[in-house]
């Protein structure tokens, strides 16, 4: 059971995509989320599509990344463009049974499908060209921008410590998974509380071994002067170039047509 | 009787190359052998026993518990495999990982559980096989995190010794244990063998554990079998293990100096004992002068001491 790669997990590069320094993207994600949500007609969301195509290729990624990360998104958008055809009140469309399917609906059930998916899209895009540590850099130089009173530096060490240890504790979970298969463990067969039961065997030994981790790592750092992030400096400045200039003009341009004509 | 035959085993993860683990592997474990498996990191030693009990399933190529085929097509498939894992006992690297229940007895009592024992029985295979890897009853009620590393390990071990497999593979059982951990293991090891008449296939990089306990070795290298006869003839040839990144056990080195020297000794007669008896045997042939601490000659350093 080697699990799968997590929806958006990222794939190595060195595309402009991938070289533009995090907080542009950062940026241009928050920037791309509020056009997404003001516009209404529906070619400003196949622009807004068009862009994350282009931007793909920029990043010489093959679209069926992109794809794979809205699989899983495809059932909430499924579902949502379901449950608001039969809740909005308006013009009926058909009667399924006691259910009516409105003109309305289905128009806003369709809007907030598209707006979920093409949301998906731009953030796997975000996931798949910057690395964990690159995202948590821009995440943490972000947050510095809300002021002394919030802990970024605590806030992205511990998100890099946490997208560290996801493969480890995988890899761990197959491991122990394995040893309980040679004891004669099942994991996959009787009902839903046996198979819950089945799982104590490996939980626990997981969380012992994680818990143990944690204190190692924890002595590890300080015993290599950690100190929190007071006068911390970096190995990899943060340095925005021509590109970044390139890329946030762009957006600004595409950005504001959009939000000028699409409303 | 395991018997593997043209075994490929191809690790697929998404995102990475497919690597070759194992690359044609062929080779038949007897009843009543005592195996030791050897090669250098990365050399498909650990992906090869996982494939004993049918923990991992061949990209090509066949395995056989005692004349059943694991993965066969058919229905009883689930059954051939839950009898596999019954018969041929998998003790990981750091088995004391895997622990989990509030008490010893408990852990233990979970694989003869799993198999639909009665309770009864359960009973009976939990004290025994706390008695076969050496733990004094009284820990039975005790939590297992609350034990020494040596002796976690040991409830591991009867953990799957509680199956009463015929088979037990052990995957680097000694590793991270001290002097005295290991010494008592390779004594279990010995134990298991000579006592409950079981099969015990060992994977180590410890050639003088390996000396101590295997009758049979198997050198593997990059996915394939490069070596496959009697202990002594593999662990005394240094140009072969050299080749697996490996050196021959300090019986072996002792015993090829001193053949080196023209001492008339047998090197492949590496386990402690035989050993011994070679290293009695020349001091007898030497005779009391040599006890006496003269050199013999030719064990005389250059220009050593020695008038005009």
């Amino acid at each position: 059971m080697i699990p799968e790669p997590l929806v958006g997990q990222y794939v190595p590069g060195h595309s402009p995509v991938h070289r533009l320094d995090p907080r542009t993207k950062i940026g241009l994600l928050v920037a791309y989320t509020v056009v997404l949500f003001l516009v209404e007609a529906w070619c400003a969301y196949a622009l807004l599509g068009a862009a994350i195509l282009a931007a793909t290729w920029a990043a010489r990624l093959p679209a069926g990344h992109l794809l794979a990360g809205l699989r899983p998104m495809a059932w909430l958008a499924g579902i949502t463009l379901a449950l608001n055809l039969v809740a909005v009140p308006g013009d009926p469309l058909v009667h399924l049974g006691p259910l009516v399917a409105t003109r309305q609906g289905l128009e806003l059930g369709l809007r907030l499908a598209v707006r979920l998916l093409l949301l998906v899209a731009a953030a796997s895009l975000l996931t798949l060209t910057t690395s964990p540590i690159a995202l948590t850099d821009g995440l943490e130089a972000l947050l510095r921008l809300l002021g002394r009173r919030v802990p970024a530096h605590e806030l992205a060490m511990m998100m890099t410590i946490a997208l560290r240890f996801i493969p480890t504790l995988a890899e761990e979970a197959e491991r122990i998974m394995k040893a309980q298969l040679a004891r004669g463990a099942r994991f996959h067969q009787g009902g839903p509380l046996q198979r819950l039961r089945a799982l104590v065997p490996l939980l626990v030994p997981l969380f012992v071994s994680a818990f143990r981790r944690a204190d190692d790592l924890a002595l590890a750092m300080e015993a290599r002067g950690y100190r929190g992030g007071e006068g911390r400096t970096r190995y990899r400045e943060l340095r925005p170039g021509p590109a970044d200039a390139l890329a946030a003009a762009l957006a600004a341009l595409l950005f504001g047509w959009i939000l000028w004509w699409g409303r | 009787m395991i018997r593997v035959e043209g075994l490929v085993h191809v690790y697929r993860a998404p995102g990475f190359p497919p690597r070759e683990a194992l690359r044609g592997v062929d080779l038949v474990i007897g009843d009543g052998e005592r195996v030791a498996i050897m090669g250098p990191t990365g050399s498909g030693k650990s992906t090869l026993v996982q494939h004993f009990n049918g923990l991992l399933r061949p990209t090509r190529g066949r395995v056989e518990v005692d004349g059943v085929e694991l993965w066969a097509p058919g229905r009883d498939r689930d059954e051939r495999l839950a009898e596999a894992r019954r018969r041929v006992g998998l003790v990981f690297q750091f088995p004391e990982q895997q622990l989990f229940a509030e008490t010893v007895w408990e852990d233990i009592a979970f694989a003869p559980r799993n198999f639909g024992l009665g309770e009864a029985e359960v009973a009976d295979r939990v004290e025994r096989a706390m008695a076969l890897a050496g733990l004094p009853p009284e820990l039975a009620h005790r939590s297992p995190f609350s034990l020494s590393g040596g002796q976690m390990r040991r409830v591991a071990i009867a953990g799957v010794l509680a199956m009463q497999p015929r088979t037990l593979v052990l995957d680097e059982p000694t590793a991270g244990l001290d002097p005295q951990g290991r010494a008592a293991l390779v004594d279990l090891l010995g134990r298991l063998h000579r006592e409950e008449g079981m099969t015990v296939v060992l994977v180590s990089h410890d050639v003088d554990e390996v000396a101590a306990v295997a009758q049979r070795v198997i050198l593997m290298r990059d996915g394939q079998v490069v070596a496959d006869g009697p202990a002594g003839a593999i662990l005394a040839d240094t140009g072969l293990l050299a080749s697996c990144r490996l050196r021959p056990p300090a019986t072996a080195r002792l015993l090829l100096e001193l053949a080196r020297r023209g001492l008339p000794v047998d090197p492949r007669r590496i386990g402690i004992d035989e050993a011994e008896a070679e290293l009695v045997a020349v001091a007898d042939r030497l005779g009391p002068v040599a006890a006496h601490g003269q050199r013999p000659p030719e064990a005389a350093p250059a220009g050593g001491e020695g008038g005009p």
